[in-house]
């Protein structure tokens, strides 16, 4: 790590400290077990400002001109304090690196500036009802009338619709191939024939349903070549694999267990020992993470070192949290302020299921590195 | 997968099936809370068939463990499979596992704080061995049926579900999965029977190894429902929370039994 990498960690640590008070009052935080699918506009707003957002955007969009890799070690800070950050990472992470490298001048004009000034969040409306880990196969059309398309379908998943200004969209141009009759879209939230529900979760917060019928998005909100969404897509996805912000979290959760069990006379050997373990497994995930990071800062072939990080990280989420609980035993499944470890050890066993499910499958991330790494076929 | 039971037993089965009815746990989990999913109309049916004097005689246990399993498929309270048992809820810091609130005549019910500590009582350990028994046959029964209630759930999704083109349930990796938590589950079943001999041990290694195993097997189940297994509606979670909560439980006793 550099000295201006070190430097910067440490000054995301003095203002995520100073969120402190903002995330204590929102009761979503508390009951959120995964502090990546945690959301809130105030904190959204307050890294805007602070201009944590965009780092490795250039200096004309609000960004610093960093490195992801920089930017990725600046994360996983974010994360050991808990911030709640789905917005930030839909936002600028993937859905902004997209933008950035695949839109027309004048829509990467229009939306990185509100990004990086925290006034600006995205939704990603990739899956459908029908199109999970077959995403080619989503359904959603988009009819082309004069300089318009109109968009009519149904997604599911969708995190922080409820709070997005803007979604994007994965939709089908061409109904008579898979993969190469796919485009992207983006438009408001608010554009007429959108309507989002939002239901709960086992993380602890919500998830979205986002229903388009007869929406008229005009054909200048295409986000790389019509019918080229496919590798626009798999790109998103390479940033998203990046999960640097969850090890921190973990690497939080891992300490405060340690401390609760010193504090409660329990740290015997065995209890050490795994914490140990873990820690150790932690810093190969970490490690993974900054590869893959690394290679797109390089514009290397990132989809088998992103699937890579993103394996092992969501691995990491489940057996933390069920480490966790074991090392803590009763008090492990209480939750709440109030509850050891702020309860993060039970909330963090429920939300990690979703891990291994969000940004695509164990066993799709597993086909990924045996495919693209590996060269099997 | 039903695994066949003697008749009697299957009868003894199905009325406990019977008693539990249309119950459902709740789905949201109390977030913040120990979750109350006590049901006195529940509790009262289950006392009708003489779910709680099963105890009482080693012959019994067979029934006990058949409906141990029962339960556990349904995921209901674990205060049934306590009190039946062991004559008292098991508590932590006064409230009754799963049950919100404190219990009256803070005497009568084992209670530990939060580190797994007694206090107020001696022992969580019954001093009757043969509540002992029972209550090491039944969670084992509970567990067996919490796992097999879960794989259950993941086969028909498995077969329901179509991504490219075919149900999932053809894909090399959904089959493994499933078969890696149905070879466990049939341990838990197998292990929550051999625990069910009157003449036996107390099954202190099985009831080690069962409640991990169930949590596993819960896990794949998750995996194979994939998003709609995140989503509070439908419930799978309600396999995996438990799991978690009856092994943290059980090891608190286990290491209880094991202290000199
Ligand atoms: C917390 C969370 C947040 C999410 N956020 C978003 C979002 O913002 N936007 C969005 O578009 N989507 C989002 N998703 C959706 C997510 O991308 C999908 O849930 C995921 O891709 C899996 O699809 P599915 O749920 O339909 O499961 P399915 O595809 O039905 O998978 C079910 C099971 O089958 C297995 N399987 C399927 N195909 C194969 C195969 N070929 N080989 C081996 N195994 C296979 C899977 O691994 C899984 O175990 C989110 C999901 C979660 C849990």
């Amino acid at each position: 790590m550099t000295s201006t990498q070190q430097r910067l960690r440490e000054e995301a640590a003095v203002f995520c400290q100073s969120l402190r008070p903002v995330l204590e009052q929102d009761e979503e935080w508390r009951r959120q077990g995964m502090l990546s699918d945690g959301d809130s506009r105030e904190v959204y707003r307050l890294l805007g400002e602070a201009g944590w957002i965009g780092m490795s955007w250039p200096v004309e969009f609000g960004g610093r001109g960093l490195t992801r890799l920089t930017a990725t070690l600046v994360e996983e800070v974010f994360g050991y304090h808990w911030l709640p950050l789905s917005s930030y990472l839909l936002s600028y992470k993937t859905i902004g690196a997209a933008i950035e490298r695949y839109a027309e001048p004048a829509l990467v004009d229009l939306l990185l500036p509100p990004i990086s000034r925290g006034e600006l969040i995205f939704c990603q409306g990739f899956s459908e009802p029908g199109a999970g880990s077959d995403l080619g196969s989503l359904t959603t059309r988009a009819e082309l009338r004069g300089d318009t398309y109109v968009v009519t379908g149904h997604k599911i998943w969708t995190s922080s619709a409820q709070l997005s200004d803007w979604i994007y969209l994965g939709v089908r141009t061409d109904a008579d191939t898979k993969h190469r009759g796919i485009s992207v879209l983006v438009c408001p939230v608010d554009t007429p024939g959108i309507e989002v529900r939002s239901f709960p979760t086992l993380g602890g917060g919500y998830l979205c349903e986002t229903f388009l019928d007869g929406v008229e998005i005009p054909v200048a909100n295409l986000v790389g070549e019509v019918n080229g969404g496919w590798d626009v897509l798999m790109y998103t996805l390479d940033f998203e694999r990046v999960t640097a912000e969850k090890l921190g979290g973990f690497a939080w959760v891992l300490n405060a267990v340690e401390e609760r069990l010193r504090e409660t006379d329990r740290l015997d050997r065995v209890a050490a020992g795994r914490i140990s373990r873990l820690r150790g497994e932690l810093h190969a995930s970490r490690l993974l993470s900054f590869r893959a990071a690394d290679n797109l800062d390089r514009e290397l072939p990132g989809s088998a070192s992103s699937a890579m990080a993103k394996l092992s990280g969501a691995r990491l989420a489940q057996a933390i949290g069920d480490a966790a609980v074991d090392l803590l035993g009763l008090e492990g499944l209480a939750e709440g302020a109030e509850a050891a470890i702020e309860g993060r050890a039970a909330a963090l066993y429920r939300a990690s299921v979703g891990s291994t499910i969000a940004g695509g499958t164990a066993e799709v991330q597993q086909l990924v590195i045996a495919r693209r790494g590996l060269g099997l076929r | 997968m039903r695994f066949p039971l003697e008749p009697e037993l299957e009868l003894f089965a199905a009325s406990v099936r019977g008693a539990v009815g249309v119950w459902e746990a709740p789905l949201e989990p109390v977030f913040g809370e120990w979750q109350d999913d006590r049901d006195d109309a529940l509790a009262a049916r289950l006392a009708e068939i003489g779910w709680g004097e099963l105890w009482s005689d080693p012959d019994l246990l067979g029934p006990a463990v058949a409906g141990g399993v029962e339960l556990g498929r349904a995921v209901a309270p674990l205060c049934l499979v306590d009190e039946a048992t062991l004559g008292a809820p098991l508590a932590v810091d006064g409230r009754v596992r799963h049950g919100e609130g404190r219990v009256e005549g803070g005497e009568r019910e084992p209670t530990l704080d939060g580190t797994g500590t007694l206090r107020g009582v001696e022992s969580v350990v019954p001093s009757d061995p043969a509540r002992l028994q029972a209550w090491g046959a039944v969670t084992l029964a509970y567990l067996a049926g919490l796992a097999d209630g879960a794989v259950e759930k993941a086969v028909a999704h498995a077969l329901a579900r179509e991504q490219f083109g075919a149900p999932i349930a053809r894909l090399a990796a959904v089959q493994a999965r499933l078969a890696d938590a149905a070879l466990v589950r049939d341990g838990l079943v197998l292990s929550a029977w051999s625990a069910a001999d009157p003449d036996g041990a107390f099954p202190r290694d099985s009831l080690a190894w069962a409640g991990g195993a169930c949590r596993e097997v819960t896990m794949h189940v998750q995996q194979v429902h994939g998003g709609i297994g995140f989503a509070l509606e439908g419930g799978v979670h309600r396999y995996f929370r438990r799991a978690k909560s009856v092994q943290v439980w059980t090891d608190v006793l286990l290491s209880e039994l094991a202290s000199p």
